[in-house]
Parts: structure tokens; sequence; C-alpha cells
């Protein structure tokens, strides 16, 4: 009695300590929650997550899911990718990797399951494709939870609208997202502008580009500013941009934000 | 002045959740004189280690009072001067005897400078100044009971309790053990003895306490306890043949009770002593 | 007769004795070995990670040794050696001396303690070692990578280390409570293992709170998760190994919630070893 009232009197007034180191410390949440411990514990990972080993228990479920994809079984791929994730959430890999595995190897085993290529309803084909596109999306929505700033998951989300759903609009805009968060491809930003032109916004993409062209760092093949100034030629043409509001190279050339003139 | 006072003392024990109360001690009564040294007698059950440890405030009574030294036995103040050998003691393996002793020293606040010297001398005097830098995990039964009374008389106590000390001991090792208690109780001190062997308490005590069933049944000197009572026995050397009847009959005829002949005995361990023994036992003499 | 009050000295020396016998015991030093061994074997795992750098890995994989190992340590230790004392009844000699019980145990809690401390800071130190090797190796082999200097944050990684021995210090002073009245040391480990567990899926308790609708089973979460500390808070190996900062209040603020647990973990083993039958 005096044990547990003493217990009880603890806890009550060190949880307002708890609490605010919990806030100031910005805690990641815990790693088994209630919806996942069965999973945990069948895995025989339980431990080695409880006794501190988290990386090491995530790297071998890791190699527990690639068994499963091997062995093209989805519901054991796809629990085995949840639990790396909800076990380790740190590594872009496992998100990104996992995503890819359900958006695209998953569909084909599933369409394969079917018939083959044709041999199933296109509305059956559809379905399937838009579930394992949905199923990616919200794996990286939740991976966009613990990483905000990763410019890696919005550039796959992006690319899931783009080839699983065929959502141009929706891809243009995780690439554009993508292009502005810090570390981004530099080919986010051009096929946003491509996507854009797709959608017949012309305007946008070549007033993105202009914006985009004095950015690049002119040493570095990979912003292909070259490619990036011939596209804006190429949309002022066909925007029929007059000759005095051109986009015009400074002499110092790309890399310097206040080249261009309007 | 009482070394131990001990007024109505009872202990009851619940031997599990739902049983019925034990009574280990029932109302004992006790004075222990300063300098006394006491045997505590009695059979398995009887009560003698529930009695030391309340004694030594290890466990609280359910009536009555102890006091040593004058102060109750449930506080700190009555373990001052005390010293303890709890029966087969098995210290941690992994202490040398001289740190084990040494510990105890500076528990009961012994300057740390007069340690080392007085825990090499009492460890010397227990027999074990040899194997004093060995880990008690090596020492046989007999060496652990006597580094455990090294620890005991480290300090030096005015009030000495000792349970079972020559229990599983050799009868020389028993026979040193022995020779310390009598130079304890030269010097003064009080000694509280529990044991199984009779002849030992007999041998060492002034006064023995016999406890049955948690009560206390019979308690007096060894001399009025050992006595028989209106008799009498003459030591002599071996009687010619012919003599016995001779000497029974002068008996009879100056009105004494004749009522047999016996070959005096010596005791078994005093046997062993005197074949085995290495001379006098370890330091006696030299308290 | 003179009084005698509680003496810090006495806690000092129960202390010493405990720290001197745990370091002699052979299965507490085979754990230790072990321990090291694993922090070293990170180096032959981290051609196995998958997502993180090789340092953010040895990290990760490293502090994981130190806090399993620590945690058998801070389980075995305070069981083996308090229990060892009462089965063997070394416990009458020492308390029939002028000691109090709260002496006997703050000084046994205290001689773990040391342990543990010293535990994670060869762990610590170990594994600190191995990072700064590893970092001088991949220096040398990428320079263009490691232009702004070394990546490790050793600092962060010794605030680590004190965060995992406040964690283990908990741990103990549980342990050592549950043995203040377990009648064998097996009791108390196996009390003590599932202490762990419990802790560290404290905050699941809190999932819970906010799920369950009935009010009973509603009060009965509550107070569970309001029993146990919660052992999550301590896992800031994670933020470092994610290359965030530990600030001073965050640090302070969980020497602080550890010191009070094993302030009231250690004032319970007083009260029940104070009416322990011994």
């Amino acid at each position: 009695m005096v044990v547990s009232s003493v217990l009880l009197s603890a806890g009550a007034a060190l949880r307002p300590l708890e609490d605010a180191v919990r806030k100031a410390a910005d805690w990641p949440e815990g790693l088994v929650r209630a919806e996942n411990m069965r999973a945990m514990v069948e895995s025989g990972m339980s431990m080695a997550v409880l006794g501190g080993f988290r990386a090491l228990a995530a790297d071998l479920l890791w190699l527990k899911a690639y068994v499963a994809w091997a062995a093209c079984d989805p519901p054991a791929a796809q629990m085995m990718i949840r639990l790396v994730t909800t076990i380790d959430e740190r590594p872009l890999y496992f998100w990104l990797n996992g995503a890819r595995i359900i958006a695209y190897d998953m569909t084909q085993w599933r369409l394969e399951s079917v018939g083959r290529r044709g041999a199933a309803p296109t509305e059956v084909r559809k379905r399937i494709v838009d579930e394992q596109a949905e199923a990616a999306l919200r794996l990286l929505a939740e991976a966009r939870r613990h990483h905000p700033d990763s410019a890696a998951l919005c550039v796959e989300i992006a690319n899931i609208h783009l080839n699983c759903r065929g959502d141009v609009a929706s891809a243009a805009g995780w690439y554009r997202t993508a292009a502005e968060s810090r570390g981004a491809p530099y080919y986010a930003a051009r096929i946003y502008a491509e996507l854009l032109q797709r959608l017949g916004r012309k305007q946008e993409a070549y007033d993105w580009l202009r914006r985009l062209h004095p950015t690049l760092p002119p040493s570095d093949e990979k912003a292909m500013a070259t490619l990036v100034l011939g596209r804006i030629r190429d949309l002022e043409g066909a925007l029929k941009v007059p000759e005095t509001k051109r986009y015009a190279v400074a002499e110092t050339g790309p890399g310097h934000a206040l080249a261009a003139k309007d | 002045m009482h070394a131990i006072e001990i007024d109505g003392l009872t202990r009851d024990f619940a031997p599990d959740w739902r049983g019925a109360k034990v009574r280990a001690l029932d109302g004992v009564t006790l004075r222990i004189h300063e300098g006394e040294v006491v045997g505590l007698l009695g059979p398995n059950g009887s009560g003698k280690s529930t009695l030391l440890k309340i004694i030594l405030g290890l466990l609280a009574p359910t009536a009555g009072q102890c006091r040593v030294f004058g102060v109750p036995s449930d506080r700190v103040e009555a373990r001052q001067g005390v010293g303890f050998l709890p029966e087969a003691p098995d210290f941690s393996p992994h202490l040398t005897g001289f740190e084990l002793v040494c510990f105890h020293a500076r528990l009961g606040g012994m300057a740390r400078a007069a340690v080392k010297e007085r825990v090499e001398e009492v460890i010397a005097r227990v027999g074990l100044g040899e194997a004093m830098h060995r880990r008690v995990g090596t020492y046989s039964k007999g060496m652990r009971q006597r580094i455990g009374l090294a620890q005991a008389l480290v300090l030096d106590p005015r009030l000495v309790i000792l349970d079972e000390p020559t229990c599983g001991i050799d009868p020389s090792g028993a026979a040193e053990i022995s020779t310390m208690i009598r130079r304890l109780k030269m010097r003064g001190g009080t000694v509280v003895l529990s044991s199984h062997l009779a002849g030992q308490v007999e041998d060492l005590c002034d006064r023995v306490v016999l406890l049955d069933r948690g009560r206390l049944v019979l308690q007096g000197s060894v001399a009025e306890l050992t006595r028989r009572r209106g008799q009498a026995a003459l030591l002599v050397d071996p009687l010619p043949d012919g003599t016995l009847g001779e000497l029974r009959d002068w008996l009879q005829a100056h009105g004494v009770g004749f009522h047999g002949v016996e070959t005096p005995r010596t005791a078994l361990d005093r046997v062993i002593w005197d074949k085995v023994g290495r001379g006098e036992p370890a330091g006696a003499g030299k308290s | 007769m003179k009084r005698v009050a509680f003496s810090p000295v006495r806690v000092a020396l129960i202390a010493g004795n405990t720290f001197r016998e745990a370091v002699r015991q052979r299965l507490l030093v085979v754990l230790i070995m072990v321990a090291a061994t694993m922090v070293g074997g990170a180096l032959f795992f981290r051609d196995f990670h998958f997502g993180s750098s090789e340092l953010k890995f040895l990290e990760d994989v490293g502090f994981g040794a130190v806090t399993f190992f620590g945690a058998i340590l801070a389980i075995v230790a305070p069981a083996q050696l308090f229990c060892g004392d009462i089965e063997r009844r070394t416990v009458l000699t020492v308390l029939a001396k002028p000691v109090w019980r709260a002496e006997f145990i703050i000084g046994k809690l205290g001689g773990v303690l040391l342990l543990l401390l010293v535990f994670c800071t060869a762990m610590t130190a170990l594994l600190a070692g191995l990072i700064a090797w590893r970092e001088t190796g991949l220096m040398a082999a990428h320079p263009d990578a490691f232009e702004a200097g070394r990546k490790a944050a050793y600092a962060a990684l010794a605030l680590c280390g004190l965060a995992q021995w406040l964690k283990l210090g908990v741990l103990a002073a549980l342990t050592l409570f549950v043995a203040s009245y377990a009648r064998s040391s097996l009791f108390a480990m196996m009390a003590g293992f599932f202490a762990l567990v419990a802790c560290q899926l404290q905050y699941l308790a809190r999932d819970f709170y906010g799920v369950v609708e009935s009010g009973w089973a509603r009060g009965g979460v509550w107070l569970l998760g309001l029993v146990l500390p919660d052992f999550q808070l301590f896992n800031v190996a994670e933020k470092v190994a994610a290359g965030e900062n530990l600030s001073v209040g965050v640090i302070g603020g969980l020497a602080s919630y550890a010191l009070a647990y094993m302030t009231v973990f250690s004032g319970l083993a007083v009260y029940c070893f104070r009416h322990r039958k011994l």
C-alpha cells in the first residue's frame, strides 16, 4: 500500500518534468506502438529493439523484407516494410525503397496474379494500380511526418503520381515542392517546368525557368544550365515573346540571380 | 552493570500468508552481566537464533524489551561495542581476508591510520596470518569461521555474540576458538555463546541458559547445574586386586553409601587435540 | 552511549566494498568484456547498414551495445550483490555493527552506480575512439566529404553516455528496490527484466489512454503510466546519431528525472529493507 502510494505520487509529481523534457527534446515517438506490437513480437526483434539495437534490428528486418520481395509475397513484404520503417524511421532508404516496392513491384505481382498482360479487365488492372499507388503514397506521407524537409521524398511522391496514377497536375505540384526544398536535385525544377508545359501552362513554365536559370551554377554539369537556357528559348518562341522582353544572360553568366532583365 | 537485559521477550512469526502464527520466543526474561560468559543451549527451533537477532537489533520483538548496555537493542547505538559471528558465515569469496576485516574495522568507526596494524594483529591471532591476502573463496570452512571471528573481534568489542562458533571446524580449530573465548573472558569481555555442544559450553561458560520451544527452561552456573547433590567422587590410582572390597567395607562401616566404581574418561576432542595438536593453540597466552 | 548519526563515510565504505566485489565477479567482468567486444564489433557490421552513414551506424550499434549490456549489468549487479549478502548472511555481520539499514541500501546502490559509471565511461570512450579512427580513415579516403572538418559530435557522444548512465542508474535502483524484499536473486533479476520492458513501453500506456473508452480501463492505464518511469526519454543516442545537438536543458531535465526516480526507488528499498526479517 505504502509502496503503491509512493510510486503513484512520484509518478504524478514527476509527470510535468517528464512532459517538459519530452517537449524540450522534441522526442521521437516510441518505436513500438500498440498497433504494431504484435508484428514486432512475431518478427522476433522486440528484444533487440527494446534493448537498443534499433538500427541493427531494422537492417535485419529489411533483409527479411528482401526475402519476401524475392518470393513475390505482397502481404509479407508490405508488413516487413511497415515494421522496418516503424522500428527505424531515420534512414530515407527504407521509405524510398519501400514505397517503390509497393508502387511498382507489388503492382506487377498482383497484375500477374490476375492474368497475363491484357487478360484481366482494364478496370481491375486500374484498381490494382491505384490501390498500390495509394498504399505507397500513404507510406511516403508517413515518411514526410518524420522527414518534412526531404526533397527526395517529394520527388518520389511526384514520381508515383506521374508514373502510376498519370496525375500530371499532382506530380507537377510535388516536383515544385521538391525543387524548393533544401538539397533538391536540379532535375526536379526542370521536370516541373516540363510538366507545366504538358498541362498547357507554358507562361508559368517560362517564368519558372527564367527564375531558375540564374540560380544554376555553371560549373556543375548536373545543373544543365545550357539545357535550361535552350528550353527558355524554345518557350520564348512558342509564346512569341518580343525580342526586348526575352531573357538575357548576364556577362557573368548563369548563377547570378540579378542577371535576368524584365 | 548488565551487558544485556531482557524482559518478557516474545517473538511471533507468520510462516506464510494464511498460516497460523509460530511463537519463536515466549516471554523470555534474562540478565547477562558484564564480564560473564553465557552459553545459550537448546535444540533446533528452540529460539536461540531469534534471541540473538533481537539482541543484535536485526529483528524486532513482538512484545517485551531487550537492552544492550542500557540501550534498547533496536537502536543503532546499541550495536556500538558489539561483535558478532553468525553461524557458518560465508563471506564474499571475492575479497581477501585482510580486505574483509579492514572493511568491518572501518565500518565500526576505526580510524584509517590504525586499521592496518590492528587488522594484521587480529588476523594473526585467529591463525590466518599467512593467508590474510588470499581471497576468502579459497579458504576452508574453518578458515572462514576464523576470519569471521576476526571481523567480530577487530573492534575489540565489550560484548561478543557467537552463534555456533565451532560448527564444522576440526578439533584443533575448535580448541583455538575456545582459547580465544577464554582470553576474551580474562580481559573482562562479555560473551554470549550459542552452541549445540554442551561439552563446549560446560568447558567455557560461567552460566548456561537453556531454551526449549521459545521458553527459558533452565539457567544457572555450570557448577550448579552439573553438580550431583549428595554425592562425592574420589579420584585414585588404579586399585590393587582385593582392595576394592576392603574399601567398600570401610566406607559402609563409616556410614557412607557406596554406588560403584568407574574409570575416569577424557573428552574425545581432548584426545584428538593431544594427538594432532601443534603445541598450544595459536596466540594462546599472549593476550 | 554516543549517538550514531547517518554517516556518508559508512555509505562510501559500503559502496567501495560493493564496487570492489563487483569488479571481481567473473560474470560481471565477462559481461563487460562482451559489451566491449560488441561495441568493437560494430565495425564488422558497418557494411551491413542500409540507410544511414557509416559513422551514424557505428554510433547507433555501439550505443545499442551499451544499452543492452548495460541493462543486464544494471539488473544483475544489484540483484547479485544485495541478495548475495542476504543469502550468505554476511549482511548480519554488517548490520550487527552500528550501521543504519539505509546506509547499507544506499551504499549498495552507490557501488552499483559506480560500476555502471565505469562501464558507461569505458564503453563511450571505446566507441568514441572507434568512431574517431574510422572517421580519420574516411577523411583520408573522401577528403571532399569532410571539407568542413570532422563530422562526429564527440561532446554529444559523451552526453549520450551520461544519459545511458542515468537510465541504467534508475534501472539499478528499481532492481535494488525489488531485491530489498525478494527472497532470491533470481526473482529480483526476473522482476528487473520485466520492469525494464515495462519502463521501455511505458509510453504505450499513454497510447492506450487515448484509445481506451471504458472508464475503468482508462483509469487502470492511467495508473500504469504513472507508476513507472519512461525509459524512452533517455534514448538520446538516436538524436545524436541523427546529427542533432542536445541542449543543456534537456540533459539537466533528464538528470533531475533520473535522480528523482533513483531517490524514490532507493527510499522504497530502505522502507522495505527496514521491515524485512533477516
